[in-house]
């Protein structure tokens, strides 16, 4: 695609997107130069998760999902993205098929290049290899993030919840605080809240050395109940 | 004569299922004590100082929500 055809508010807008972040202006001439453009309407997909992954893509305008289904059909959205953001970047590592299916949200447009192409510049251009890195090492980032709320911060919420419950139903005032009043296991806990013996002992540990419940043997004292509700409603911060 | 009498010691739940009128205090205050699971093990010395309010304040916004809304006696 001729480089003419991008108008300047987009040439500039790509200068500073993170791929092209610190080139020097003529190597990133030459990469727009070669970019070619797709329009994708609203509810259809620049490519669909198995797929062959041979385009990369920056995104121009309009808002994408990726997301991934499970064997089950269900779908599991993993990130929604904006103009300049860089998508199907699998393709660079030499990933075979794409992992994601990339389905627009609204009408959109993006620049691709097919991954020999770009892996060309690349190879001439250690900043632009860098600049590849560092967007993925980005990624790996968040989802690491994503990663720790989905393993525990959900359980601890759902732990939280059933130990309020079984509490308010049999709870016995105590001098420590409020003492669950029936004979529980961590195993029960953890069929309770769909995990593990072993999570469920690392969170009741965490929240023992925090304060809020002393925990034994089929026996739990909640210290601090406010502390509990506090993780089982996400209540908001209080402001003091 | 109605019977105000609550002591700082009082829980949570038996306030507010005594006189459900003291509700907006606790909203007031943003307090999620009202229908909270752990109201009848909490005194509402306790909900004071958990939310840093001041306990003498507090109790007496509770008595003035239970006197406004009771009857002339």
């Amino acid at each position: 695609m001729a480089l003419q055809k991008l108008s300047p508010t987009v040439i500039e807008g790509l200068t500073q997107i993170p791929l092209l972040k610190d080139l020097p202006a003529d190597l990133i001439a030459s990469i727009l130069n070669v970019a070619q453009r797709r329009a994708v309407e609203e509810g259809s997909a620049f490519f669909f998760q198995g797929d062959p992954a041979e385009k990369v893509y920056v995104l121009l305008e309009g808002r994408v999902k990726l997301f991934q289904l499970t064997p089950d059909g269900q779908q599991v959205l993993l990130r929604v993205i904006g103009p300049w953001s860089l998508f199907g970047a699998i393709a660079l590592a030499h990933g075979e098929f794409y992992p994601v299916t990339a389905q627009t949200a609204q009408n959109s447009t993006a620049l691709y290049w097919p991954v020999s192409v770009l892996m060309g510049f690349i190879n001439k251009s250690p900043q632009l290899a860098m600049n590849a890195l560092q967007i993925m090492a980005g990624h790996v980032q968040e989802f690491q993030d994503r990663f720790r709320e989905l393993a525990t911060e959900r359980v601890e919420r759902r732990l939280a919840r059933a130990i309020l419950r079984l509490t308010s139903q049999t709870g016995k005032k105590v001098p420590e605080g409020i003492l669950l009043n029936l004979p529980i296991t961590r195993q029960d806990l953890a069929e309770m809240t769909g995990t593990t013996l072993y999570t469920v002992s690392r969170i009741l540990s965490q929240w023992e050395s925090q304060g809020l419940i002393q925990s034994g043997r089929e026996k739990i004292i909640i210290c601090f109940p406010h502390g509990l509700v506090n993780i089982a409603e996400d209540l908001p911060a209080r402001q003091t | 004569m109605t019977d105000y009498s609550f002591t700082p010691e009082t829980s949570v739940n038996d306030l507010v299922q005594k006189w459900p009128q003291v509700i907006p205090v606790f909203i007031q205050f943003h307090m999620a004590c009202v229908g909270c699971s752990m109201s009848a093990f909490e005194t509402l010395e306790d909900a004071a100082n958990i939310y840093a309010i001041d306990p003498q304040l507090f109790m007496q916004r509770l008595e003035e929500a239970i006197r406004e809304s009771s009857p002339a006696v």
